[in-house]
């Protein structure tokens, strides 16, 4: 029972907030959707959550340093399942992202999440020193392997959440600021100049179709496109700037939200700042915020690298998703399809998300002993 | 890692976070409260549909209240710019429901591209199917939606077109020119008729409803309607029994001088006009052509048709055509005859073959008529007689008063598409002829040839300011206008256009002149030019013949006329192109004042066959097959036979005679001449035209 105590309430309190948040508005966006059944996507979501939870205690309850010597395999099943879905997939609004088994559809991105930061978490913690250029090579590898597999889907938004968890992973593994800026900031730069090129001066650009780009890049200008690729973004934006300070109330307005595309999941912040207004979009963003502010309270007390860097991984993986999806949502970052954690209805992200607050309440559960290796 | 460079670092990405999500707040703040507005009315845009719900045109009755143009519910296909040109195959499916081809489509949608979010009509009057197809297909047709909307109608087809006119889409020059706020590219407008010149009270308010539609274009909440206005109810001096039978004799004449006399009558016009005010109780032009197909949207046969070349059925020939009245005009030379005092009513003139002045011109009745005065120049329309009081009283002061009578200029009927005539003055002769001025030009001015040009209202207009003893009226086809309420906004006062002073002595000879003219007899004798189809009538109308040749053309022949002749109530003038002479245009006249005054009349040739009364088995077959044999009965039978009878014979001699002569071309207005003359020797006009042979130009007579 004392152990109980160690539990993380503030972190709880805030999931379950979003939880409850997110039921509210699921019902509200997708109150229309199924007719003659307006609580059909809210009855699921209750499901999802309420195995969210349970799968939550469960990983609570297991020691994290139990799952390291297992870390490998994770990855290597995580990876196993990215090929599959290429060579098997579901297809969903023209990227394959599912895999059916039995009754239940996958989305295998959303769990590989959480493989491979339990799979960089056991590789760097390996490490004796980061702080050179080379130390980078090995883990950049290693995330690269599923990043290059979701990017084939094509899943931009996931591939860049990889990217991000590795940024942090590093950064908290020790490595040199400055490295990383050169090889990231230096990356991503070179990936701007080289878009800018291609789009003015017609320098081939590989890898991507001009379509995605074009998707990519119509956020600068929605209004290119209104009625194509920045049609979701005016949506988006007008039913944002419908809202106004508190809002027009739950489902209040049926024609906003037919116009709304993805309204219960890439553009749920949308239908929050709809119902609630700025007031109410700030307080989900404070929630998040007091999130963030807890897991990394508790990854600050952990004591052994595997967890810090587990933890810290888990934190990167929640936050990244929350800026990205509002960001998409309010028009300054590319629209790149990415669950907002807890509100977006769908199971296999609320799963990943629960199993991440599972595994941080594992970090403060058992903090155990520290164990130096020689 | 040092644990206190990694707490730096976890303080690092926690301010971080900090940073990012303030940002975030930050710009949520902005799109809600500065943005929000902009982002709401952009919204709006995007769901709020005006659905125009389109006001029913003004109705129009006839002067019985039996409506002439009125609205019927209908659907019709509406196309809603979703911002987006539509799809090809939308287009071709869309084309396929609405038998249209997919280029017409296209046409147009894109007609009005670049004002989204209204609607532009495609089809009116779907049939049923069609409405059903497009419901079906909704799925891959959004922007399409089927609208109700009220379809003009004409209960009466072709009868009376071309005083209605007809109603169609607005062309964008309309659009611009007549800054209607209550019109917008999806109107449909008058195009001619009383649609066009009354267009503006007719058009009604439409009324919207305010719509917000769902991402499907599916309408989900009415947000405010506002009801449309209909326009204004036209009330006309238009007889709807008379407006019938007026088309029917028409068509009936024509058909006669077709079938029986194998002449080549095609087409022709009747007013039928008040004289004390000047409505027009009927107005009919053939061909004509039926307004509903403008309504329901042209097909390519029904376009060919209307659009004729040949047969022009969309002329209204009562008052957008003019011709030489021919002798139908002599009444306006006897005024200024009588008004400059070149003669008095019993001022004599030696009728004889021709004219005793260069260029000899002929009389139609080519023999000796002896002494002429004017009641029985006008009644046996004597040429010579008309020749000597054109001389007498100058070109100018037969221009001047003709004028006054209302020719050269329109008469100001409240219909579009007026043509004003001519009424030639020695100046104008000069002008359009290169100075090429003198005298004899005058005779055939005094019998409505030549240069003359005037138009079936004109014509009406002047013989009922004639049987009114000179007051003319504008003549007027609106008596009232009403909102749908019933609130009277204009009602008609007749208005005098003109009066003309004249001793009652002067106007009594003009009037006994054109009796004669409706009486039967010989000529000369006591018969009058109209005799052969007026003889017999049970009531006396006052009347004048007309045929006027122009060249290359096939003669046109008019009647003019009013009745009761004592105590006139109505004109009647009836025009048709090709046909014999203006005697055979009289049948139409006599049939429709059997029919206003309910008379009795068997002689009345055109009379429609009335199949409920067994007893007149006799009359019937004959009625439209044999004209000659009816007539026979009558006292003017034997002056019939032999006109005809003559007619022919003189008209192959005196062809033969002229082109072994001089071999000209104006001897062939004299052989047209001969056809329709009785008398004459062929001889006598063989040698006629050779001496004279280039003074063809009044070689035209009337009769």
């Amino acid at each position: 029972m004392a152990r109980l105590l160690r539990v993380d309430f503030g972190l709880l309190l805030a999931v379950a907030l979003l939880c409850a948040g997110s039921l509210v508005v699921i019902a509200s966006a997708t109150h229309f959707d199924v007719t003659g059944s307006p609580l059909y996507y809210v009855q699921h979501q209750i499901e999802w959550l309420v195995l969210g939870t349970l799968l939550m205690i469960a990983t609570a309850s297991i020691n994290y340093r139990d799952v390291r010597p297992y870390a490998a395999y994770i990855y290597a099943f995580a990876i196993l399942l990215l090929a599959l879905v290429l060579v098997h997939g579901q297809s969903a609004l023209g990227a394959v992202r599912w895999i059916q088994i039995g009754p239940f559809q996958l989305q295998p991105s959303e769990f590989a999440k959480l493989a491979l930061v339990i799979g960089l978490a056991d590789l760097l913690a390996q490490r004796r020193r980061m702080d050179r250029m080379r130390d980078l090579v090995g883990p950049i590898l290693f995330a690269a392997i599923p990043a290059a597999l979701v990017f084939k889907q094509p899943d931009l938004g996931t591939a860049l959440i990889f990217v991000a968890i590795l940024v942090v992973m590093l950064f908290m593994s020790g490595a040199r600021v400055w490295h990383l800026l050169l090889l990231f900031g230096g990356g991503f730069g070179l990936m701007v100049a080289w878009i800018y090129l291609h789009v003015n001066f017609k320098v081939p650009l590989p890898l991507i179709h001009s379509y995605q780009l074009k998707r990519l890049l119509v956020f600068l200008n929605p209004n290119v496109d209104p009625t194509g690729s920045g049609y979701n973004i005016i949506q988006s934006l007008v039913s944002i700037g419908s809202g106004g300070m508190t809002g027009l109330g739950v489902h209040s307005n049926q024609a906003v939200l037919s116009f709304l595309p993805e309204h219960a999941t890439d553009f749920i912040f949308a239908v929050v700042a709809l119902d609630f207004g700025f007031v109410g979009g700030a307080v989900l963003l404070a929630l998040y915020l007091g999130l963030v502010w807890r897991a990394l309270n508790i990854v600050s007390d952990v004591r052994d690298p595997f967890g810090a860097l587990l933890g810290a991984g888990v934190v990167t993986m929640l936050a990244v998703q929350v800026l990205m999806n509002a960001g998409m949502a309010m028009g300054v970052m590319p629209v790149v399809g990415v669950p907002l954690p807890f509100v977006s209805y769908g199971g296999s992200s609320v799963l990943t998300d629960f199993l991440g607050i599972g595994v941080l309440l594992s970090l403060r559960l058992h903090p155990g002993h520290l164990t130096f290796r020689a | 890692m040092q644990p206190q460079v990694r707490e730096k670092r976890i303080v690092f990405l926690a301010i971080l976070s900090v940073l990012m999500l303030g940002l975030l707040v930050a710009r949520l703040g902005y799109l809600e409260v500065v943005q929000g507005a902009q982002l709401r009315s952009l919204g709006i845009a995007y769901r709020v549909r005006v659905m125009p719900i389109t006001a029913p045109r003004g109705e129009i009755f006839a002067s019985g209240g039996q409506p002439l143009a009125t609205n019927k519910p209908s659907f019709s296909a509406e196309y809603f710019d979703l911002g987006a040109a539509p799809p090809q195959a939308e287009l071709s499916r869309l084309a396929k429901i609405l038998a249209l081809t997919p280029a017409a489509l296209k046409s147009v949608i894109t007609a009005y591209q670049g004002q989204p979010y209204i609607p532009v009509r495609i089809k009116q009057d779907l049939t049923p199917q069609q409405i059903t197809m497009l419901d079906e297909d909704k799925q891959n047709l959004p922007g399409v939606f089927v609208q109700a909307e009220p379809l003009r109608y004409y209960p009466l087809g072709t009868v009376g077109a071309h005083v209605l006119g007809y109603v169609q889409g607005i062309t964008l020059q309309e659009l611009k020119t007549w800054k209607d706020p209550r019109l917008n590219g999806n109107s449909i407008v008058g195009q001619s008729g009383l649609e066009l010149s009354y267009q503006k009270y007719l058009q009604g308010t439409n009324g919207g409803e305010e719509v917000e539609v769902d991402a499907n274009n599916r309408p989900l909440v009415v947000l405010g309607t506002k009801a449309p206005i209909p326009g204004d109810n036209l009330h006309l001096t238009l007889s709807k029994g008379l407006e019938e039978e007026a088309a029917r004799a028409l068509q009936a004449d024509i058909n006669w001088q077709r079938s029986v006399l194998k002449q080549n009558a095609r087409s022709g016009a009747v007013i039928v006009m008040d004289v004390k005010t000047g409505a027009v109780l009927a107005m009919t032009s053939n061909p004509s052509f039926n307004p509903n197909w403008f309504a329901q949207g042209l097909t390519t046969a029904e376009a060919k048709q209307i659009f004729n070349p040949v047969t022009s059925p969309m002329i209204n020939r009562a008052i957008g055509a003019s011709y030489p009245p021919g002798s139908a005009f002599k009444m306006a030379t006897a005024v200024s005859a009588l008004e400059s005092g070149s003669i008095t009513p019993s001022t004599i003139i030696p009728g004889l073959p021709r004219y005793w002045y260069p260029p000899y011109p002929w009389n139609w009745v080519r023999a000796n008529t002896g002494p002429n005065w004017l009641a029985k120049a006008i009644g046996q329309s004597d040429d010579v007689f008309f020749y000597e009081v054109g001389r007498r009283t100058g070109i100018n002061t037969i221009a001047k008063w003709a004028t006054h009578l209302g020719f050269g200029k329109p008469t100001g009927i409240d219909l579009p598409g007026e043509t004003s005539g001519f009424v030639p003055t020695m100046q104008s002769y000069e002008k359009q002829n290169g100075g090429a001025w003198y005298p004899g030009l005058v005779y055939s001015v005094a019998i409505g040839q030549g240069e003359d040009l005037a138009t079936l209202i004109q014509l009406v207009d002047y013989t009922a300011s004639v049987a009114e003893n000179g007051v003319r009226y504008q003549p007027y086809l609106v008596q009232t206008i009403d909102t749908p309420s019933g609130k009277v906004v204009y009602q008609h006062k007749p208005k005098v256009t003109s009066t003309t002073q004249l001793p009652a002595a002067d106007w009594q000879a003009i009037h006994s002149g054109m009796l004669w003219a409706t009486q039967p007899g010989s000529i000369p004798g006591n018969g009058g030019t109209a005799g052969p189809f007026l003889g017999g009538m049970p009531m006396q109308i006052a009347g004048k013949t007309g045929t006027a040749q122009v060249a290359g053309q096939p003669s046109i022949t008019w009647f003019v006329s009013y009745g009761p002749y004592k105590n006139p109530q109505i004109a009647i003038a009836v025009e048709i192109a090709g046909g014999v002479e203006g005697a055979y245009a009289a049948p139409v006249a006599r049939d429709l004042y059997d029919y206003y005054f309910h008379l009795n009349d068997p002689g009345n040739i055109l009379a429609p066959p009335a199949p409920p009364k067994p007893k007149t088995p006799a009359k019937s077959p004959s009625g439209s097959g044999n004209g000659t044999t009816t007539k026979g009965t009558t006292s003017t039978g034997t002056s019939t036979g032999t006109s005809t009878g003559t007619s022919t014979g003189t008209s192959t001699g005196t062809s033969t005679g002229t082109s072994t002569g001089t071999g000209t071309t104006p001897s062939g207005t004299g052989t047209g001449t001969t056809t329709t003359g009785s008398g004459g020797a062929g001889t006598g006009a063989g040698t006629g035209t050779a001496t004279n042979g280039s003074g063809g130009t009044s070689t035209g007579s009337g009769n």
